[in-house]
């Protein structure tokens, strides 16, 4: 076992106007020097309210789009630098899955070219039998038989879809699965075959995990550690049954149900605390004092369980 | 119970009429609700949950259409009123929430007059005493500076804040009970959480009940006194709340528990239903949940379970409680 992925420091920020009227431009910070790094064959749960910078992590770090700031180490490469077509050739080591299954397959194609693209990518477009076999062979990693090599998207139910975008980002035998609420929008019942499909793809194919939810339960039952974000910044991060069991950071007891934010001094996140001095969870912490508005909170603690929160410094 | 109760829903079937076969989306389904009860309706998407909550108002879109059945709220069929009395009894004895902006605020005006009208045309207040009445609620329903937020348009609100704002609608006119269909589900679980703790403090301090539909166990385990299961069109389970998550009866009911982390028998995997569910204009026959079920007997293939009373105040529609 080894550091499969290495993220430091990782920035993205977006400029944007609140209002289509509005002349001033703001700064969001979506992804705000976020580091950590994942083991060979691990699971790492991301939990966080909408808007935390979630899918913009994921999408840095999976090179879908730039990051402005920071390194992200793959494999041993520095994976954002690399020249392209080094990429190229690392690109099969990686998979995506994203939420909602029906935007994310092109509707257009049959099951068997879009199982096939990421291989074809690797293989060539000559290798017809052996793409063939290994799109076939794909299928039955998801519990899916051959007769779905010819269907479209639409004639399929959003479990099935499902199945087919892990079945394509799998086909290539990645080291590393990125899984953006892959199980949001399904229902429970379908949500729970998915997630034990997972759960027996990863015993089979041991890659390591990046496992996105805002369903907290669903990322406790499946990762080996959790990182917590709020606005950009990780908040809190450990062993998974850690952050459950004795969560630290205030934000993290809110979401997991500890304490009841009810008299949260503000129950909504607010964008206006970004870039300013402080805790960027200042505004709705029910336990913030005068330090809090003018120290920024560093991630630490006791071994691998840290938190950013001032109060929990050790 | 029976004096006690505020809503009968008496077999009840909704379905949708004109194609080639009709979809059966709410089946024979009968329910009631006490007063001051919390009832929590739950199933997944299509069993057929927002359907049952139109029926009761009926506000059934077409091609739908009520085929059968008698809604008992305070001792009169809602099915024999005329649209105008069943006006004065949506927003006025009913209030509703709904995930969805179908009865939801108008984006062109300001949130305190959408509250000030239906306070105008159930109550029949003056304008003045409707404007104060509005500010006041939407305190109550813990939004800050409620005096400027009257002023204020839906987009200018988060949706939390939106949805408080709804909640200060149906609440307006003090109705005996609250339909909410799935009021939290785009919302993020601290959010959820608030909005939760309003419904809950609401009718903690009034008579008034509560109809909560979702598709989420963990809500109907902190918010429901009882709970009834939809699959397929139809109510399969019935229950108190604690007997239901302590033994669910249907083995659909035992499905959804095991496949959520919190609630599963499983330990290193979440026991999960097998198959999906079917399509409702093409349901298996007998007991439709029969090609999914672990204990599928034969009669269950051919035959149709009844509701039946299985143990003291717990109803489940199956043949392993059948004898
Ligand atoms: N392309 C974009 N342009 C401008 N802002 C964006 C863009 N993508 C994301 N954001 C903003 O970045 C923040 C983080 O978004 P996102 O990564 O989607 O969060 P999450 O996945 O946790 O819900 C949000 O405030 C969002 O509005
Ligand atoms: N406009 C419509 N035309 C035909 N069938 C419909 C229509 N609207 C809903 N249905 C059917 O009614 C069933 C029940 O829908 P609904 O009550 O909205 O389900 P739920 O709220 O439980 O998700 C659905 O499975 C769907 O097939
Ligand atoms: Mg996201
Ligand atoms: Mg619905």
């Amino acid at each position: 076992m080894g550091t499969l992925l290495s993220v430091s420091e990782l920035e993205r920020f977006y400029e944007i106007r609140r209002t289509v009227f509005s002349l001033k431009k703001e700064t969001v910070r979506a992804v705000d020097g976020v580091s950590f790094d994942l083991e060979d064959a691990q699971t790492l749960g991301i939990v966080g309210e909408s808007g935390s910078g979630k899918s913009t992590l994921a999408r840095c770090i999976s090179f879908l789009e730039p990051a402005d700031r920071g390194d992200v180490t793959f494999m041993g490469r520095d994976w954002l630098r690399v020249p392209s077509k080094e990429r190229k050739t690392l690109r099969p080591q990686m998979g995506i899955i994203f939420q909602d299954p029906y935007s994310s397959l092109n509707p257009r194609k049959r099951v068997a070219r879009i199982i096939s693209e990421p291989l074809e990518a690797r293989e060539g477009s000559s290798q017809r039998e052996l793409l063939r076999s290994k799109a076939i062979e794909a299928l039955e990693d998801v519990g899916l038989g051959e007769d779905f090599l010819d269907k479209y998207p639409h004639e399929m139910s959003g479990g099935q879809r499902q199945r087919i975008a892990i079945a394509r980002a799998l086909s290539t035998r990645p080291r590393f699965l990125i899984a953006d609420e892959p199980v949001s929008s399904l229902d429970v019942s379908v949500q729970a075959q998915i997630i034990n499909l997972f759960l027996d793809l990863k015993e089979r194919l041991s890659f390591a995990m990046l496992f996105i939810s805002h369903d907290l339960n669903i990322v406790r039952f499946i990762s080996d550690h959790v990182m917590v974000m709020y606005r950009g910044k990780i908040m809190e991060m450990g062993p998974a049954e850690d952050i459950f069991q004795t969560p630290f950071h205030p934000y993290t007891r809110m979401l997991t149900g500890r304490e009841s934010n009810g008299d949260a001094p503000s129950a909504e996140p607010v964008l206006e605390h970004q870039g300013r001095p402080g805790c960027v969870f200042f505004s709705r912490c029910p336990e913030r004092n005068k330090h809090c508005q003018t120290e920024v909170p560093r991630l630490s603690g006791p071994g691998s369980h840290r938190a950013a929160c001032l109060q929990y410094a050790p | 119970m029976e004096d006690n109760r505020l809503l009968s829903v008496e077999d009840l079937s909704t379905f949708f009429v004109g194609g080639e076969r009709p979809v059966k989306a709410v089946q024979n389904v009968t329910f009631g609700i006490g007063r001051g009860e919390a009832f929590g309706l739950v199933g997944e998407s299509g069993c057929g949950k927002t359907m049952t909550a139109l029926s009761i108002m009926r506000l059934v879109p077409i091609p739908g259409r009520i085929m059968n059945g008698r809604i008992i709220f305070e001792h009169r069929n809602l099915m024999d009123l005329s649209q105008q009395e069943m006006q004065q009894v949506r927003g006025g004895r009913i209030g509703m929430i709904f995930q969805e902006p179908l009865t939801s605020l108008n984006p062109v005006l300001r949130i305190g007059d959408q509250i000030s009208e239906t306070l105008i045309t159930h109550r029949g207040v003056t304008a003045r005493q409707a404007r104060e009445t509005s500010v006041e609620l939407l305190g109550k329903v813990g939004l800050d500076h409620p005096d400027k937020r009257y002023f204020q348009y839906p987009h200018q609100l988060s949706g939390g804040q939106r949805q408080r704002v709804l909640i200060a609608i149906a609440v307006s006119c003090n109705p005996s009970m609250i339909i909410a269909d799935e009021p939290t589900t785009a919302l993020d679980v601290t959010i959820e959480d608030q909005i939760l703790r309003l419904l809950e403090s609401l009718i903690a301090h009034s008579d008034m009940s509560l109809l909560f539909i979702t598709h989420n166990l963990h809500i109907i385990k902190r918010i429901a006194n009882r709970v009834g299961v939809m699959y397929t069109g139809r109510m399969v389970e019935q229950s108190a709340v604690e007997g239901f998550f302590r033994e669910p009866l249907h083995p659909y009911s035992r499905g959804l528990l095991d496949s959520i982390p919190e609630f599963t028998s499983g330990t290193k995997r979440l026991n999960a239903i097998p198959g999906s569910v079917p399509r409702l204009s093409e349901l298996p026959s007998g007991c439709s949940f029969h090609p999914r079920c672990p204990h599928v007997m034969d009669r269950c293939r051919s035959e149709e379970p009844m509701m039946t009373e299985a143990k003291e105040e717990r109803w489940v529609r199956c043949f392993l409680y059948q004898n």
